[in-house]
């Protein structure tokens, strides 16, 4: 853990990980991003301050702890990604190794996705996207072994983000996502921005089998037991 | 055991009854002969 | 935007109405629910994508009431009705915050909880498998069309929005698969009991099927649950009808009486007795057999007569045998004995009363015409020798098959019932007829 103070207001920035350098400050939301072990926050080049989140009701917030992949895991941020019809939330899970991975948000189902390294041999699917080349729903390729479907292709604008992130991610920040199903439950996302492809792969969860404390309390809704 | 049940096994318990009733009376609907219709046959006069 | 709990608020652009938005962060379009406007939830502004300017159904379920279903509370927020050409329902889509999203399909006063899936379900053959369960085949490829909206939704809906969809079936359950251009989506809709929606969200029960309805396409027969749990009960009464004519069934105390008449000749009238009955009502078997009768029959009328009240307890049997020669040879028909069961004689001493007359069928013998009866009748015939064997006790084999067949009446007609309830659900169905194993797969419980 690591505290340092806001460049702009001076409150105090907490960085729960060791290893993310972006963190948005929760009283002014400047993006405060730390280099190597230097103390020293600083704005980001683009002066980025991020807006705030519109109002949602998603049951998950910063510290929202639970089990994924057979580990503890911690929520230390969010990114709130928007398209034409509609808007999702990416939640970051810190994990207890050290390892963080995506707990994506919408329509009211939950993804666990964790950044596979785009190396080897990928698939024709894959190779395409990489070079811009569009891509429609249904087309199938593999990844890791899996046999995925394209289930939608969109472009999506970052509306808002809080919490510790591993990129910057100022508002308005474009990105490419292409969604992959399996029929397992398994998915895929692949996204490409300014700072080139990233692939994620993971499952479909449910609330309630990753056991979550410290659930967001919502007036009028009775938080559910679980365990 | 379900509503629908529990009625058939009553009315099932009521069809061994009848039938064990017309059992211990030796009573058939389908008998062959019993009580003949009417009247007894009379012997003798019935004069008064 | 007014801020209250987890509900926001807002004035609708069109009619300034005020709605509300339930599930704020997913709602992507709000149709307001007095004029049915569609307004862009995405847009701080409100913005209006379509007006309209409809009454709106009054809802079975209105808007923000909430229910818990199978252990969780839920929230109607939304409200469609689609039709697919022939059919319409209406779909209410329900929210919690930690749970998600679920649909109310109702359809002909039934209703159905609609969960989406993660995963596609599993094919095999023409089958879809989720889980353990097999769903086939039974409606393929209709255009469901939305017709009119209210209230919130996580994509953008608007009237006149088509998809094509192909339902599944299991008992109990519907698998439907939902596509448009963009996606692909598979739902699970588990019917549910008149019960958990009542006590969920009061709406009118769903109506119990009489014959001329027609059944939705996963509602499970109720008759197979009811014959499959009759049938234990049945089989157990069947066997306890079995010990039941064992135990009385026996006769005992046997008397034999003989008499015997002349083939034509006068009828015979005699009297056998006493025969005492000591029991309070019994059955009587009376064995008559006639074992020298040839070409001929015996009427035998028996009457068992109380010495006291002179109450009489009648029989009649019917002795016959013929034979002959033909072309086929030897040929020979009638019986020459019978067993009478006489039914409920009280207690008392008794006289039997046999009356018997002997007839003579053929060309054979002497025959001579009888003045009296007008007729031509044999002469010089040997007697024949009627002997009767009469016991305490019967067992009345009719009493056993009509208790069987009442025991049975029940669960026949819940199969007729069953049948005609299969036939009106599987003459929905798409592609192929129903064939035996669609009526198999209705016969599995829920």
């Amino acid at each position: 853990m690591q505290s340092v103070a806001c460049p702009t207001c001076g409150a105090e920035v907490i960085f729960r990980s060791p290893a993310l350098p972006v963190r948005v400050c929760d009283y002014c939301r400047t993006l405060v991003v730390r280099y190597n072990q230097g103390a020293q926050g600083k704005i980001t080049e683009n002066g980025g301050e991020s807006s705030i989140l519109p109002f949602d009701i998603s049951p998950i917030q910063i510290g929202t702890e639970g089990n994924c992949f057979d580990q503890n895991f911690q929520i230390i941020g969010r990114v709130r990604w928007a398209w034409d019809d509609g808007a999702w939330n990416e939640w970051l899970m810190l994990l207890a190794d050290g390892s963080h991975a995506w707990l994506g948000e919408a329509m009211g189902q939950f993804m666990a996705l964790r950044e596979m390294e785009l190396a080897g041999s990928l698939a024709q699917v894959i190779r395409r996207l990489m070079n811009d080349t569009p891509v429609k729903p249904g087309e199938s390729g593999n990844i890791a072994g899996q046999s995925y479907e394209v289930a939608d292709v969109r472009t999506v604008r970052c509306i808002g983000c809080e919490g510790e992130l591993p990129f910057t991610a100022p508002v308005g920040w474009e990105a490419l996502s292409v969604d992959f199903r399996n029929r397992d439950g398994r998915c895929a996302s692949f996204q490409k921005d300014r700072h080139g492809p990233s692939l994620y792969v993971g499952h479909h969860v449910t609330l309630a089998s990753l056991q979550p404390r410290n659930l967001r309390p919502l007036p009028g809704w009775s938080l559910p037991a679980y365990g | 055991m379900s509503r629908s049940s529990f009625l058939y096994a009553l009315w099932c318990l009521a069809i061994l009854g009848l039938y064990l009733t017309a059992a211990s009376q030796g009573y058939s609907p389908f008998a062959d002969g019993g009580r003949t219709a009417g009247a007894a046959r009379a012997y003798g006069p019935t004069h008064k | 935007m007014a801020e209250d709990g987890s509900v926001r608020s807002l004035s609708c652009p069109a009619c300034g109405g005020t709605i509300t938005i339930r599930a704020a962060g997913y709602t992507v379009t709000l149709a307001c629910e007095y004029c049915g406007t569609l307004i862009d939830a995405t847009d701080p502004a409100g913005r209006i994508i379509t007006r309209y300017n409809e009454m709106q159904a009054s809802l079975a379920i209105p808007l923000g009431t909430r229910g818990t279903l199978r252990g969780v509370e839920w929230e109607a927020i939304g409200w469609l009705q689609r039709s697919d050409g022939w059919a319409t329902w209406e779909e209410t889509l329900l929210f919690n915050p930690y749970e998600g999203y679920r649909w109310l399909i109702a359809q002909n006063g039934q209703w159905s909880l609609g969960t989406m899936l993660t995963a596609a379900p599993q094919r095999d053959g023409p089958d879809q498998i989720v889980g353990r369960g097999r769903f086939t085949p039974f409606y393929s490829d209709n255009t469901a069309r939305v017709t009119r909206v209210a209230g919130e939704f996580y994509w953008r809906v608007k009237p006149g929005e088509e998809v094509r969809a192909s339902d599944y079936v299991r008992p109990g359950s519907m698998l439907s698969l939902e596509q448009d251009d963009r996606e692909k989506s598979w739902t699970i809709s588990e019917l549910l009991t008149g019960r958990e929606i009542r006590a969920a969200f009061d709406v009118d029960p769903p109506p119990v099927w009489i014959p001329g309805m027609t059944p939705l396409a996963h509602q499970p027969s109720p008759y197979v649950r009811r014959i499959k749990g009759w049938w234990p009960i049945a089989a157990l009464s069947f066997v306890a009808l079995l010990v039941l004519l064992v135990l009385f069934g026996q006769t005992m105390q046997p008397q034999s009486f003989s008499l015997s008449v002349t083939p034509d000749g006068p009828a015979v009238s005699q009297t056998f007795g006493p025969i005492a009955l000591p029991l309070g009502k019994q059955a009587m078997t009376v064995a008559a057999s006639t074992p020298g009768m040839e070409q001929g029959w015996v009427d035998i009328d028996v009457a068992f007569v109380n010495r006291k009240t002179q109450d009489s307890y009648d029989a009649y049997a019917l002795n016959e045998h013929y034979s002959g020669q033909d072309s086929d040879g030897y040929w020979s028909e009638g019986t020459r004995s019978q067993t009478l069961k006489v039914a409920s004689l009280p207690a008392g001493t008794y006289d039997l009363v046999v009356d018997a007359q002997a007839h003579h069928w053929g060309s054979s013998g002497n025959w001579a015409f009888d003045p009296s009866s007008g007729t031509y009748k044999t002469e010089g015939l040997p007697p024949v020798e009627v002997n009767l064997t009469v016991a305490r006790g019967a067992r009345f084999a009719s009493n056993f098959w009509l208790a069987v067949l009442m025991i049975l009446v029940p669960p026949l007609l819940m199969l007729i019932l069953h049948i005609m309830f299969e036939n009106a659900r599987l003459a929905q169905k798409d592609g192929p007829p129903a064939d035996a194993d669609d009526w198999l797969r209705g016969m599995e419980s829920p």
